[in-house]
This record gives C-alpha cells, sequence and structure tokens, in this order.
C-alpha cells in the first residue's frame, strides 16, 4: 500500500473522533452510557465520526488504488489554489493578527485604514490612489455607522 | 371593523408609516452586510426605544425584523456570504446564479417571493394563530426531538460530495453546540477547565468565521484563478408568467415556513433549508439542477424564511414563548413596555396585536419597494475588484465579532473559525452541515434526555413516539426522511431487482 493513496482528512477525522470521546470519557460525574446523562450523545457522536471516518478511509483507499491502477488523476482533489496562493493567505491572515493586534493600541481608524491600505497593496491590481480613497472612505463610514448610528463602542 | 381600523393604523399615521419604513430600510442594509444579523441589529436597537412609546418600538422593530431577514439574500446571491443564518439555503442557488451573470434575476425573484412568503406569513400570523398555537402548544419532548433529527438528515441534502465528511461537519457542529454548562445535568463539558468555555460558543462567532472570515481567505486563496466573470444581464422585470411559475412552490413553503416558525427554538434557518430541500424533491423541470443556479433554488428558502416570521411571532404573542433569537427579544420590548406576552396579552392588549398585523403588511410592501428600487446597488457589489472588497468584509465581519460582546476575544474566536473553514473547503468538508448541527444538536439533546427522563426509560420511552397523533405523524415523516435521504432506499431497491 503506497502512503499516496490515503486521504489524510479521513486521518484527521478519525483523530477527531477519537479526541471527541477521550473528552467525553473524561466528563466527570456521569454514568457514560446512561441515555439521560450528558454523555451519551457526545459518546454517540464520537462514535458515529470514527465510524464514518473509517468507512470514509478504506472506500477512499480502494477508489484511489483503483485509480492509480487505472492511471487516473486522485479521484479527490478539492483546493485550486497553489504555494503562491496559500503564501498570500497565510499573509492576509498575518495581517488581520497585527490588525487586532493593532487595534486597542491604534484605535479603530488608524489600524483599520493602515490594515486596508496594506492588505489592497499586497493583494494587488489597484492604484495607489485608489486603494488610499477607499482605504479612508470605508473606514470612516464604517466607524460613523457602527460607532456613531449603531452605537457599537470601537476600540 | 375595530380590527380594521388597528390593522390599518400604521398606514395612516405618518409619524408610524415612516419608522416601519427607516426599520425595513436599516433592516435590509444590517442583513446585507455580512456578519451583521437581524438579533443583532434588533439587539441594538432595543435600549434605543426604552424612552419610546410602544407602538413606535413595535414599529420600528418589525421593520428591522422583515427587512433584516430579507437583507440576508442580498450577500448570499452576490459574495457566497450568508447575510443572516436564515440565507444560508439562498447561497446554494443564489452564488450559482450570480456566477452565471443572473445575479439581477435572482434579487428580482427573491425580493417578490419574500414579499410573497412575508405577506403569506402575515395572514396566517392574523387568521389561523389560534390554531397554530394549539398545535405547537401540544409538541412534547419526543416531538422536538424528532423534529431536530429531520432537521439533521437533511446533511445529505446538504452535502455535495463525500456524504461522510458531511456527517463529520454536522458532529462536529452538535458537539460545538454543547460546549459549555450542561442545561440539565449542570456540569461543564468540552471546556477544558477554563471559564470562558462555560457559557457555551457564541454561534453568531461561528456563523461569521465560517461564512464571513473563511469565505475571504478561500476566495484569496483561488484569486488568481481562471474564473468565471459574473456577466449581468439587464433582466430588471421578469414577465409575469414567468414570476407565476414558481407561485405553487411558494405558497407550498411558506406555509411550511410559517408552521415550523411556530414551533419554538425552530426560526428562519430551518424553514429556509427544508423550503429548500422541499423544491429541491417537488419543483419539476428545473432550469438548472439544485445547486449549480436553479431559479428555485432561491424562490423557496426566501419565500419559506419571510413567511417563518408570522409564525415565529405566534407562539410571542399567544403563549409568550419565543421562536428563536429574535422574538426573544420582542419579549424583552414588550417586558420593557410593561407588557406581559402570552394569553393574557391577546386577551387584555387585543389591539396591539392587529397593530403588528398592521405594522408587518406594511413592513412587507416597503420591503418589495426598497428591494426592487435597490436591485443595481446591491449588484453592483459584485463589480467591485476582489483585491477591495475582501479586506473590506475582512474588516466588517471583524467589527461584527466585536460588536457582539465588545471584545477582541470573539474576534480571535472568530478568525480561528475562519482558519478552520478555510482547512474545510480545501479539504471538501461542507461548513453548512456545521452549522445546521449547531443549531439544532442542543435541541435535539436536550429533547431526548428530557423525554427519557420523563418516560423513566424502557418501553414507556419508546411507545411515546407513537402514541400521539404528533408524534405519530413526526415519526413516519421521520423514518420517510431516514429512507429517502440515505442510501438505505437504493440498497432496498436493489434488493428487490
Amino acid at each position: 500500500m503506497k502512503i499516496k493513496t490515503i486521504d489524510f482528512s479521513y486521518v484527521f477525522m478519525l483523530a477527531v473522533g477519537i479526541f471527541i470521546l477521550i473528552q467525553t470519557l473524561l466528563i466527570s460525574q456521569e454514568n457514560l452510557l446512561a441515555p439521560a446523562s450528558g454523555t451519551f450523545i457526545p459518546f454517540i457522536i464520537s462514535i458515529l465520526i470514527i465510524i464514518s471516518s473509517l468507512f470514509g478511509g478504506f472506500k477512499s483507499m480502494i477508489e484511489n488504488q483503483n485509480a492509480a491502477k487505472d492511471d487516473k488523476a486522485p479521484k479527490e482533489k478539492n483546493s485550486t489554489g497553489g504555494k503562491g496562493q496559500m503564501t498570500n493567505v497565510l499573509i492576509f491572515i498575518s495581517g488581520i493578527c497585527i490588525y487586532i493586534g493593532a487595534l486597542p493600541l491604534l484605535t479603530f481608524i488608524p489600524a483599520t485604514v493602515l490594515f486596508l491600505i496594506g492588505t489592497i497593496y499586497y493583494l494587488g491590481k489597484i492604484s495607489f490612489t485608489v486603494n488610499l480613497i477607499v482605504s479612508a472612505t470605508t473606514t470612516i463610514v464604517a466607524f460613523v455607522l457602527f460607532a456613531e448610528i449603531f452605537n457599537i463602542p470601537l476600540p | 371593523m375595530d380590527i380594521f381600523q388597528q390593522v390599518i393604523d400604521p398606514f395612516m399615521n405618518v409619524e408610524l408609516l415612516f419608522l416601519v419604513a427607516t426599520g425595513t430600510l436599516a433592516g435590509i442594509i444590517v442583513g446585507a452586510i455580512p456578519g451583521l444579523s437581524v438579533t443583532m441589529a434588533l439587539a441594538l436597537i432595543l435600549p434605543l426605544t426604552y424612552s419610546w412609546d410602544l407602538l413606535s418600538a413595535l414599529a420600528v422593530m418589525l421593520g428591522v425584523y422583515y427587512g433584516g431577514v430579507f437583507g440576508g439574500s442580498r450577500a448570499s446571491i452576490l459574495v457566497n456570504i450568508p447575510g443572516a443564518p436564515s440565507s444560508v439555503a439562498t447561497s446554494f442557488d443564489g452564488y450559482p446564479l450570480s456566477q452565471l451573470g443572473e445575479a439581477r434575476l435572482a434579487l428580482t425573484l427573491t425580493t417578490i417571493y419574500s414579499f410573497i412568503g412575508g405577506i403569506i406569513g402575515v395572514i396566517v400570523l392574523a387568521a389561523a394563530t389560534p390554531l397554530v398555537s394549539s398545535i405547537a402548544i401540544d409538541f412534547g419532548q419526543q416531538d422536538y426531538f424528532l423534529l431536530t433529527m429531520i432537521g439533521l438528515l437533511l446533511i445529505s441534502s446538504l452535502s455535495k460530495g463525500s456524504m461522510v465528511k458531511g456527517i463529520f461537519s454536522a458532529c462536529i457542529g452538535v458537539i460545538l453546540g454543547l460546549v459549555g454548562i450542561d442545561s440539565l445535568g449542570a456540569g461543564p463539558r468540552f471546556t477544558f477547565d477554563t471559564t470562558i468555555l462555560l457559557n457555551g460558543i457564541d454561534f453568531i462567532v461561528v456563523i461569521l468565521g465560517l461564512f464571513g472570515m473563511s469565505e475571504v481567505l478561500y476566495q484569496i486563496y483561488i484569486l488568481k484563478d481562471e474564473k468565471k466573470k459574473a456577466v449581468l444581464t439587464k433582466i430588471a422585470a421578469p414577465s409575469l408568467r414567468f414570476i407565476l411559475k414558481f407561485f405553487p412552490l411558494s405558497l407550498r413553503v411558506s406555509i411550511m415556513g410559517v408552521l415550523i416558525g411556530a414551533l419554538p427554538g425552530a426560526g428562519g434557518e430551518i424553514a429556509s433549508l427544508l423550503g429548500y430541500d422541499h423544491a429541491k424533491k417537488t419543483f419539476k423541470n428545473p432550469n438548472r439542477p439544485f445547486g449549480e443556479g436553479a431559479h428555485a433554488g432561491v424562490v423557496a428558502p426566501e419565500a419559506s424564511n419571510n413567511a417563518a416570521i408570522g409564525g415565529a411571532l405566534i407562539p410571542v404573542l399567544t403563549l409568550g414563548i419565543p421562536g428563536d433569537a429574535v422574538t426573544a427579544i420582542f419579549i424583552g420590548a414588550l417586558f420593557i413596555h410593561g407588557l406581559q406576552p402570552g394569553p393574557q396579552l391577546m386577551q387584555e392588549n387585543g389591539e396591539l396585536f392587529w397593530f403588528m398585523v398592521g405594522s408587518s403588511f406594511l413592513s412587507n410592501i416597503f420591503l418589495i419597494i426598497f428591494g426592487l428600487l435597490f436591485v443595481s446597488i446591491f449588484v453592483k457589489i459584485i463589480d467591485v475588484p476582489k483585491q477591495l472588497l475582501y479586506p473590506i468584509i475582512a474588516v466588517i465581519t471583524v467589527i461584527g465579532a466585536y460588536a457582539i460582546n465588545n471584545s477582541l476575544g470573539d474576534v480571535v474566536w472568530m478568525i480561528g473559525f475562519g482558519i478552520a473553514g478555510l482547512a474545510m473547503r480545501m479539504n471538501g468538508v461542507p461548513v453548512a452541515p456545521l452549522i445546521l448541527g449547531m443549531i439544532l444538536g442542543p435541541l435535539m439533546e436536550t429533547s431526548f434526555r428530557r423525554q427519557y427522563l420523563i418516560t423513566q426509560g424502557g418501553g414507556d420511552f419508546f411507545l411515546s413516539f407513537i402514541n400521539s397523533p404528533i408524534s405519530l405523524v413526526l415519526t413516519v415523516f421521520f423514518i420517510i426522511m431516514l429512507v429517502s435521504q440515505t442510501q438505505a432506499l437504493k440498497f432496498i431497491k436493489n434488493l428487490s431487482t
């Protein structure tokens, strides 16, 4: 059996199922299998995840092996982005994290303007003038709408 | 005659007309902004109405309610981010329609059928309140359990691709819904000995993360790929014949929606999902397969969720029981103004009920006016470069998460769910069943355990599922759903041939 025939998403699902089962077992003062207890449904759910992930994993493995024999591409391939796109996502997530960290320090308006200018610039294809205008306008409109009209106390 | 005068009261008073119109427009705008829920909008408006008279407060709140539920479909169709939980089902065919260049048609259709659904809901609210409330009040715990299980069986309809991954997603949703203090046993569950999880995980945070942030991240992930650009056709006013084609379907799903809305705990979210499922099963010769841009796929959930509003108000006004979070805020508003929702309210303040019926009619009229007038404005969202749109949506989701408790902690949770949602999408795990599981899971568990405790287990527990007409009907319906939604039917057919 080649390792590439395993769909690791099912392995992850199995791990999650086992994790939930362990967490259910750790819930104290409960009779695990008593239907009226707080552990019964979580126990059933964890078993359902484990069984379905094993079923799905084996099914996927057989399908992938058959596909490999017939020199076909693997059946399940959902992602369409590549390494570059993943870098974009990671940088965008980092930008959001920095933005969240900066909110209490810089307050809403400067932090949001900087975040928008930075992310729009990074994603490209927008002129810097348009970037500046959109970032500033969006921030002001958002501030007026949420802080002034909806009375949300923004940081 | 008195009743008629009370119903048309909001139509004759300029101030009330203005308040309903403002509330409806504000609701549409808030509902259309991804991450801002109608629940949050009403919760924010409630403190503002402390000093208002009751009729003005109710006029605005009803406007926001109808407008917000309707507005949620705008973002579902245009950017595949449901503006409200009840608009999740609208995105299944709404977004594909948008991608196929029929966004304008989808927005027009949803406006017309939201109006029709809303009006049907109001008519049922006005005419059948005693009947529906008497059915809802007779529901036992076993009936709620069956109802939630039927809802969970919809997973197979929601799961595109792997059924196993759909089951996994729903199971995770159920577990997330159970995090926190056990409502019956009072002990903590899945809290990892921390206090921050004792109150559970906020549903709005999960919605914002899975449908807001993860959508932004996923779109950035595929940003440079070749993608079919939405081409807008000028279909502002479809023919009357085309519109009427969906009328029988809208009638069925609206009646379904109003009945589901009347059940405590089952609001617009479940109504729209069941409405979509009903359309998928019964609508013959759709223009395209469901999930790929079927017109009936946007008509059914929108008619159903707007009709559910009328249904949700029935138990609130007659029994004092909220159908969902929004109607719970309505009950709060009535308390603030010194009224006790329940059977006494109808007897002592009957005029209030008829005023609400009138305001609801009016709100639906404003809904169709604003909805059709602003089609072009909403469509223009598609033309905004994605490089501009997604950072802006990210900021709005951050604000939406922050606004729940004025806490950056909720924002961190939302981003966590966003990253999890991205991982799910990249691995073909659907996110919609997770939301369904989170909504239905706690209700399913509580009703199951309560019924088990009431019957003390054993044979009585199983007999309770068939010993009342309501339970029997739901049990038969559940079995039919189980057989039709799973591969059991295929298995039985194979055996017979």
